[in-house]
């Protein structure tokens, strides 16, 4: 056996250990707690996912023992080592998530701990990291290769773009901000005052005296947030933030810094150290009760946010096992496609790209005797139904065709008599906005503002007559190399919309299409939410779009926990300033980008307006 | 009350098992790299140690040669956690001075066991 082989068995063993042992630790400590607490109608489940747990992780020593390796003579490649890895994990693996999903849906959050809960959902975080990585396991070994180290990085999951109507029971069960405040301040009074005031408003305060007495406390109870005093005696309020933060179970917590001291520099480094928060002494109680459950609303939201995420995640899966099948009768479908005539009017030649929506073909239009792009729609929610497909017919010009130079031109679009969609649109030839992103670090400016202009100027356009896009990325802008020169072109005009079977909600169509179009890396914070938007929440596409083509990165990037992260940094967090990313970007750039990115839609500027700023610079 | 030590870097089982660890009346204070562990054990004086062996900053085996080596701390039983099922590693963890060996997955009574072992039966809370 060779070093690289051994080197890959250990790192095989150690990235299923981790999940695996999440599983089988908390299962085991949920029936502990069944038991003693009285919940034994959940021990069944619970001792189904720890046996399945053992199963899998008994399973993985028995696959990846080295001391089978070296029994035999002939090496066992990767892929079959992969492929039994797969074989042996998918049953224990899907009772995992049985039992899990079963318990989740059972459990009565009035009868067992927050905790029991989170340690559930702790559970199928494990199991989605194990599916992901068998997954992964077996694209790698089709491609020949050693597993890719990004498998487990969530952006290269299909992800669905959004998490906005699933967890609306869970929002509406918690209306009020009460939580669970620590008051630290070594003055008595100011203690006492706060602490009255917030327990007034409904909340259970604690107090702590001092640094040390407040880290202590918070071993013992999980606040949900903690109003820190800087100056204190024993261990000053920035050494108490830092020992929060360097601990995995207090770092989340917010801290709303209080002090004497009002100057620039204190609350600069209040907000370094990892305060959200900063009020001044003297202080009015109203103002700090407020700025506190402002935060524990931010909080909550957090929380609903990763429940939904959860949620959307689960079913995204059970939709992905359904639709697989669909899938492979498409790929199937569309190698056979080339050659053959659609509706006796476009002869397919062959495939000139493939996306979220289905394949594209470089076609010939019989009668014209005209080049054109077909698009063939793969089988999805909104064209698999015959409504879905009359609606298509119906509406699938009209949503989509824009009279713009720079929008594609829609030509045609109806069901095939096979049953297939497909949309007609004029033969573009170059490259898209991503192939250019992907040669090129960043833009230059004035490639940029060359680029974004006419896509605005479009968008105001379709804005205008009611359409929104609901998908602007580089993806969808086409560097379109006609014979006088370059056009910009935006493709996929209202597709989002026209593909969704239920009239009217949008986002459930974004949340179905979602899987197949991607991380909400460029949606407006106000799409994560089942509400009404409009053409601003392009707009804000549009900066996110601005600001990669600018600093060559977007300001909010999938690392870890997918679409719930991602949502988060749009609704709450700023982008790195773009200047400080890059300095040649001239300040007055900055800020329309800026604008663009509002998270308050009311604050963004329409299309229209954005493209006189556009013009202005 | 018996106090444990548990140098862990991983968070999820840092939680399990002093969660359940605290269930069961031990008190639990946590270090979460080698170097950390090292300083708790002189600091905090627990009446047992369990100690990762893959440990950020100084790893789990120089930890505790550390730990047996200083007067202060040298009585305070360890109990080496691996995750290895390799045979040496028992060795190892012992000739490291360590007093007891498991291995993680952590089976809890099997692990009780031992640190009843070493520290005395504790009342169940």
């Amino acid at each position: 056996m060779s070093d690289e082989q051994i080197t890959e068995l250990s790192r095989l063993r150690h990235e299923l250990r981790t999940p695996l042992n999440a599983i089988i630790g908390y299962s085991e400590m949920l029936i502990e707690e069944a038991e003693d607490e009285n919940l034994g109608d959940l021990t069944d489940d619970l001792k189904k996912i720890h046996g399945a747990g053992r199963n899998l992780l008994e399973a993985v020593n028995r696959i990846l023992d080295p001391s089978r390796f070296e029994s035999r003579h002939q090496d066992i490649g990767a892929a079959s080592v992969h492929e039994e890895i797969r074989r042996s994990l998918s049953a224990p693996l899907a009772e995992v998530f049985q039992c899990n999903e079963r318990l989740l849906r059972s459990v009565d959050a009035s009868r067992v701990r927050e905790n029991f809960i989170g340690d559930l959902e702790r559970i199928s975080v494990a199991g989605n990291k194990l599916l992901a990585f068998i997954n992964g396991l077996s694209q790698a070994s089709q491609s020949q290769t050693i597993i890719p180290q990004t498998i487990l990085r969530p952006e290269h999951r299909a992800e669905p773009t959004s998490i906005a109507t699933i967890g609306r029971a869970t929002v509406a069960m918690e209306a009020g901000e009460i939580g669970l405040i620590l008051v630290v301040d070594d003055n008595e009074m100011n203690r006492d005052i706060l602490s009255r005031y917030l327990k007034r408003q409904g909340h259970d305060v604690a107090a702590a005296a001092g640094g040390s007495e407040a880290l202590a406390l918070m071993k013992h109870r999980r606040f949900d947030l903690v109003l820190l005093d800087v100056m204190m005696d024993d261990m000053d309020g920035f050494e108490v933030i830092r020992r929060m933060k360097a601990d995995p179970l207090l770092a989340d917590i917010p801290v709303i810094f209080i002090s004497a001291l009002d100057d620039t520099e204190g609350k600069v480094r209040a907000f370094k150290a990892g305060g959200v928060d900063y009020v001044t002494k003297p202080f009015h109680a109203e103002e700090v009760v407020a700025r506190a459950e402002n935060q524990l609303k931010i909080s909550r939201l957090q929380r609903e946010l990763a429940r939904q995420n959860h949620e959307l995640m689960r079913k995204n899966d059970e939709l992905m096992a359904a639709r697989k099948r669909t899938e492979l009768v498409f790929s199937a479908l569309a190698e056979a496609l080339p050659g053959t005539m659609l509706d006796d009017k476009y002869h397919l030649e062959h495939k000139i790209g493939s996306g979220g929506f289905g394949a594209v073909y470089h076609a010939l239009h019989r009668g014209l005797n005209r080049p054109v792009a077909v698009k063939v729609f793969r089988p999805m929610r909104g064209n698999d139904s015959p409504e879905g497909l009359e609606r298509f017919q119906r509406e699938g010009i009209s949503a989509s065709r824009i009279n713009h130079p720079n929008a594609v031109a829609v030509l045609d679009c109806g069901i095939s008599t096979a049953g297939i969609a497909y949309l007609v649109m004029e033969l573009l030839e170059g490259k898209t906005l991503t192939d250019e992103l992907q040669e090129k670090e960043r833009l230059t400016i004035a490639r940029s503002i060359e680029i974004i202009t006419p896509v605005c100027d479009v968008l105001a356009e379709a804005h205008r007559i009611g359409i929104i896009h609901r998908d602007i990325k580089p993806d969808n802008v086409f560097l379109h190399q006609a014979r006088e020169g370059e056009i910009v072109k935006v493709v996929d005009f209202g597709l989002a919309k026209v593909l969704d079977a239920e009239k009217g909600s949008d986002l459930k169509a974004m949340t179905m299409a979602g899987k197949i179009l991607g991380t909400p890396v460029y949606t407006a914070p106000e799409r994560f939410f089942d509400k009404p938007y409009d053409g601003r929440a392009d707009v804000y596409s549009l900066g996110i779009m601005m600001y990669e083509m600018l600093t060559g990165r977007v300001p909010f990037q999938p690392i870890e926990g997918g679409i719930y992260a991602v949502a988060v940094m749009h609704l709450t967090k700023e982008p790195e300033p773009l200047r400080e990313l890059n300095r040649d970007i001239p300040e007055e750039v900055e800020a329309v980008v800026m604008k663009a990115l509002a998270k308050d839609a009311e604050k963004r500027p329409t299309a229209e307006e954005f493209l006189q700023m556009l013009k202005s610079l | 009350m018996a106090k444990i030590l548990l140098v862990e870097d991983n968070e999820m089982n840092r939680d399990m098992l002093s969660r359940r660890l605290e269930r069961r009346g031990y008190a639990v204070v946590m270090a979460t790299d080698g170097n950390q562990g090292v300083e708790m054990a002189a600091s905090q004086s627990p009446d047992l140690i369990l100690m990762d062996m893959s440990l950020p900053v100084i790893d789990g085996w120089e930890a505790t040669r550390r730990i047996k080596s200083d007067e202060r701390t040298k009585a305070i039983p360890v109990i080496a956690l691996t995750a290895h099922a390799m045979s040496g590693d028992r060795e190892k963890a012992l000739e490291a001075g360590c007093d007891d060996y498991d291995i993680k997955p952590i089976e809890l009574p099997r692990l009780l066991a031992k640190i009843e072992a070493l520290v005395g039966k504790e009342p169940q809370q």
